[in-house]
């Protein structure tokens, strides 16, 4: 062990003060999020740490995954949430589920929330019944993304709209929350493009839907092709029009716009994102996984060769370390909670930050209210409708 | 030397015409440096003049030449070509006897040559009319020697032909040198009396003076005294340039060098003062000699730190800069939009980019420049007349007479085929027709009178785009006129911005509203409300458009949990906003302040 081995220790109520500044749920943390990085191929638009499935390179994975969990999770830890992301973690081999499961069951017990992404085509029973059994997943979080040829062809996805609903009847079967995800302000969508994929969404009455814009991140294939000038994403009003029908649609079916870009029906939100926006803490293992753990920021190499190489070597896998000054946590806490429909809840914030918001951002939260993206409402501080489409720039008022 | 054997001189000519090769020719045939040591262009000092093919500050250096067996001193005095620095011209021609007339033979007679030969014929100095670039395919020696007849007339059927590149001519020109300009007639035993004509800080030694010795003898060690001021300086060295400084003793009457003592500021002296004994070192002369009218800006602008932390860092650069150059000018101000900073007053638009970029380079501040003006008079009705260097500095109508504003005699000197458009562009800028003049097959003099704002604003880009650079533009100021002219303000999101005021005629102000505010509108970046941008004329607004609000700004993803990442990348755009300027609630652009200039993309002005 190298000594300056990052260990999480178990909390038996508060280990010692929190320090000022510092969300009361990031001294604790609550969520555990493992990385699968394989996927069949990479989508052009996708940005995500991902790489081809290769039996070896798994086995050479897991095996690094094994080595880090023992590092990092405490053998008394029991987190409330366990995300499996990735990539595609239902993509692994019947070896590769065992082992998987070998590695995180103990830690997986009594989790209230167990999420699975799965891609529609690849998703199987014979590998969705062993994670469901021995992991107690939950959810299932499925990358429907649209229920046109056209779209999905545009989006280099090479499943069909059957794939989805098969693979929602599987959730089904197994007893899971289905969540959705959907990408809008593709390249050539529609207004009806987009509502028909509504439409089928909400006939495969899913739990929760994620409603993804589409951008161009730098490095992927969509990006270069843009900047070629073979695509043309869609003009921003045009983004904005697209978002404003799916949520008015999504809202009008029952649902709670409660993220920008996530939708669940009463109960159904999902309590892992939640950290995140709550600047909760939650450790995050696998190749590019980020952890939050008492007021530190780090993540882990995105490369699969070198998070392994790391493990191997007996190193921890950390790429990067951050440690934000007290002032800095008060308006990241800020910001991340205005991208929920919850907003900042003043008391919550001063418990967790030691200050009043209405105090610390007195000018900003004046200016941003007169200008209409910002409202202080039934003693919440939340972003207007027409906000929720300027996150960011009311991001950067507030950073 | 006897001065029956001095010979001063200057060259002059339009830009780019070879001047500054010719003289490295001149310098090496002399052998006053080696072909070795020539360098391209020796009398262009300082980098940014070789960069952009101009000089700025007159140099003087002595030549060794022999005619005959008989050996001859010829002192060279640079001048400037370019219309900011004409006045550069005129004191160097006023310490020499003749001038060398220098004319492209592949170009021809163009508005520099025609303005500086008549500053010296103003002079009364001989003139040598002298075709360059001969050796060139293109040359046509016939025809130009013909244009400079017609145009200045001067006889040049018997034009040295030279070739500044290959050195062809340049020995002969030499002789001919000796043998046309007349020897200096001053008198040695009267008392000293030397005309300064430059003058150049320097961080160890002070201010270095160039002069040229009149009458008398100035000798090293003396205490000398400034006729205008009566204060007086111990001098340590005299000598001549070579062209590297060479310590003589002394410079007798007819001679060319310079000086340097105890004099630190270039506040101490002016261009064109006289200097002779203090009264304890020796003849205190009664009479001073002719001197220069005290140079003016003509051309104002604000110039202000990026970043107000650098005020300091600016303030110590513009201090430097003007211990070198007396005709730039600078001033404290504030200004509601951008903070603290300076009005700078400058020849022209060359000297303003020359300035800017010497500060940029030279300090490393980033800065804004506010778009250049004229100074304006205005007479008040209460009978009192200011004068004004910025829009923000004119009184509220209600207490204005009248505002006058500088008005120029400008020659353009241009193919015929160019002449209707010139003259069509010159209307529109509410110029008045004076005359033309053929001055060749192919080219003519066109004269108008226009306001210098005019000039200032885009004359000189468009008439260089309207005529694909074949035209060529001098102007001379003839002073203040009335006009009926008013202030155009800017209003962002409904607040005045006082950087971006404008006086123009009332004519044209509802056009220049339009065009500013459309300019705008592309410079100010959408935010999340509509931003309005309006011009207007007292309380009435004469052009409006909307910078509309942004629509959607946000990413939709978190990357699962890695909060630090899409914090960066917040912090990135944030910081490209930090450059901005704050009015009231908008974030205004750096470059958006130039907008309200009419000509090229960002305002800069190139080699002219």
């Amino acid at each position: 062990m190298t000594p300056n081995t990052p260990s999480l220790s178990v909390p038996k109520g508060l280990p010692v003060a929190r320090p000022p500044g510092l969300p009361l749920e990031a001294w604790t943390p609550r969520g555990l999020y493992v990385h699968l990085p394989f996927c069949a191929r990479r989508c052009p638009y996708c940005e995500f740490a991902v790489t081809p499935l290769r039996q070896d390179v798994e086995r050479r994975y897991l095996a690094a995954l094994a080595l880090e969990a023992e590092r990092r999770i405490p053998p008394a830890w029991r987190p409330t949430t366990l995300y499996l992301g990735g990539g595609t973690p239902a993509e692994l081999t019947g070896e590769g589920v065992s082992r998987l499961v070998q590695i995180l069951g103990p830690a997986a017990q009594g989790a209230r929330e167990v999420t699975l992404e799965a891609n529609p085509r690849t998703l199987l029973a014979r590998k969705l019944g062993p994670l469901v059994a021995g992991l107690g997943v939950t959810r299932l979080s499925l990358g429907a993304q649209s229920f046109q040829a056209k779209l999905l062809a545009g989006l280099g996805r090479f499943h069909r709209a059957e794939d989805v609903t098969r693979a929602a009847v599987l959730a089904r079967e197994h007893g899971l929350a289905l969540s959705l995800d959907l990408i809008f302000a593709v390249p050539g969508q529609t207004s009806a493009d987009l509502e028909r994929d509504l439409d089928a969404t909400l006939a495969l009455e899913p739990a929760h839907v994620s409603l993804y814009n589409l951008t161009f991140e730098p490095g992927t294939a969509f990006d270069k092709r843009r900047l070629a000038g073979e695509l043309v994403p869609q003009p921003e009003e045009r983004q904005a029009e697209l978002f404003d029908l799916a949520r008015e649609r999504l809202k009008a079916a029952g649902f709670l716009h409660y993220e920008i870009s996530n939708f669940g029906r009463p109960g159904q939100l999902s309590l892992h994102n939640r950290l995140y926006w709550r600047n909760a803490g939650y450790l995050g293992l696998g190749n590019s996984a980020a952890s939050h753990l008492k007021g530190e920021r780090l993540s882990n190499h995105r490369d699969v060769a070198d998070y392994a190489s790391a493990l191997e070597r007996g190193e921890l896998p950390i790429a990067e370390r951050e440690h934000l000054d007290p002032d800095a946590k008060v308006r990241e806490t800020a910001y991340l909670a205005l991208r929920t429909s919850e907003g900042i809840v003043p008391e919550r914030f001063e418990r967790d930050t030691g200050h009043d918001p209405r105090v610390f951002f007195a000018r900003e939260f004046a200016r941003l209210c007169e200008i209409g993206v910002l409202q202080d409402r039934a003693g919440r501080i939340q972003l207007s409708g027409r906000g929720v489409s300027l996150a960011d720039a009311v991001a950067r008022e507030l950073l | 030397m006897d001065q029956e054997r001095i010979r001063n001189f200057s060259i002059i000519a339009h830009i780019d015409h070879g001047k500054s090769t010719l003289a490295d020719r001149m310098l090496e045939i002399t052998g006053v440096v080696s072909k070795r040591e020539a360098r391209e262009q020796i009398l262009d000092g300082m980098d940014l003049e070789r960069e952009r093919g101009i000089t700025i500050k007159a140099v003087g250096v002595t030549l060794p030449w022999t005619k005959d067996g008989v050996e001859y001193q010829l002192n060279l005095i640079d001048t400037p070509g370019h219309v900011d620095f004409s006045y550069e011209v005129s004191r160097s021609l006023a310490a020499c006897e003749g001038a060398i007339l220098l004319v492209d033979s592949t170009q021809g007679v163009e508005a520099q040559t025609v303005a500086n030969c008549y500053l010296a014929v103003e002079g009364d100095l001989e003139i040598i009319p002298v075709l360059n670039k001969v050796d060139l395919q293109t040359s046509m020696p016939d025809d130009v020697a013909e244009e400079i007849e017609n145009s200045l007339g001067l006889d040049a059927t018997d034009a040295p032909h030279v070739s500044g590149k290959t050195g062809q001519g340049v020995k002969e020109l030499l002789d001919r040198i000796v043998d046309q300009v007349p020897a200096p007639t001053g008198d040695r035993n009267a008392p000293l009396r030397a005309l300064v004509i430059d003058a150049i800080y320097d961080d160890y030694r002070g201010i270095v003076v160039h002069i040229r010795v009149v009458d008398g003898v100035l000798e090293a060690k003396k205490k000398i005294m400034l006729m205008s001021s009566k204060s007086t300086y111990d001098i340590n060295e005299v000598g001549i340039f070579q062209p590297k400084e060479t310590s003589t003793g002394k410079l007798e009457a007819g001679e060319v060098g310079y000086f340097w003592g105890a004099i630190k500021t270039l506040d101490d002296i002016h261009i064109g003062e006289t200097v002779t004994y203090a009264k304890d070192a020796g003849e205190v002369a009664a009479v001073a000699l002719p001197g220069y009218a005290e140079v003016q800006p003509m051309v104002y602008a604000g110039i202000y730190p990026s970043f107000n932390a650098d005020l300091p860092v600016l303030r110590k650069a513009l201090d430097k800069l003007r211990l070198n150059d007396a005709s730039f000018t600078y001033e404290s101000e504030k200004s509601e939009a951008l903070g603290f900073g300076f009005r700078c007053g400058f020849l022209g638009l060359l000297h303003m980019d020359v300035v800017q970029e010497r500060i940029e380079r030279e300090s490393n501040v980033q800065m804004i420049q506010t778009a250049p003006s004229v100074k304006y008079e205005v007479l008040k009705n209460d009978g009192e007349t200011i004068v004004i260097n910025s829009p923000t500095l004119l009184p509220d109508p209600n207490f204005i007479d009248e505002i006058r504003e500088p008005m120029v005699r400008a020659s353009v000197v241009t193919p015929p085929e160019y002449l209707g458009l010139i003259m069509t562009f010159n209307e529109e800028k509410r110029g008045s027709y004076v005359r033309q003049e053929h001055i060749g097959q192919n080219r003519v003099i066109l004269v108008y009178d226009l306001p210098l704002a005019e000039i200032v604003f885009d004359y000189y880009d468009k008439l260089k785009s309207g005529t694909r650079g074949y035209a060529t533009l001098s102007y001379d100021v003839l002073g203040y006129y009335a006009a009926d002219l008013i202030r155009l303000n800017v209003l962002v999101n409904g607040v005045e911005v006082d950087a971006l005021s404008a006086i123009c005629h009332r004519s044209v102000a509802e056009v220049r509203g339009r065009d500013l505010c459309q300019r705008l509108r592309k410079e100010i970046p959408r935010h999340m409300f509509d931003v309005p941008i309006q011009a207007a004329i007292g309380g009435r607004v004469v052009a409006r458009e909307t910078v509309k609000a942004l629509r959607k700004d946000v990413t939709a993803k978190c990357y699962g949990g890695d909060i630090t990442r899409k914090r960066k990348l917040l912090d990135k755009q944030k910081e490209g906003k930090k450059r901005m300027k704050h009015v009231g609630n908008v974030e205004i652009p750096q470059k958006a302040f130039l907008s309200i200039l009419g000509g090229g993309d960002d305002g800069k002005k190139k080699k002219k």
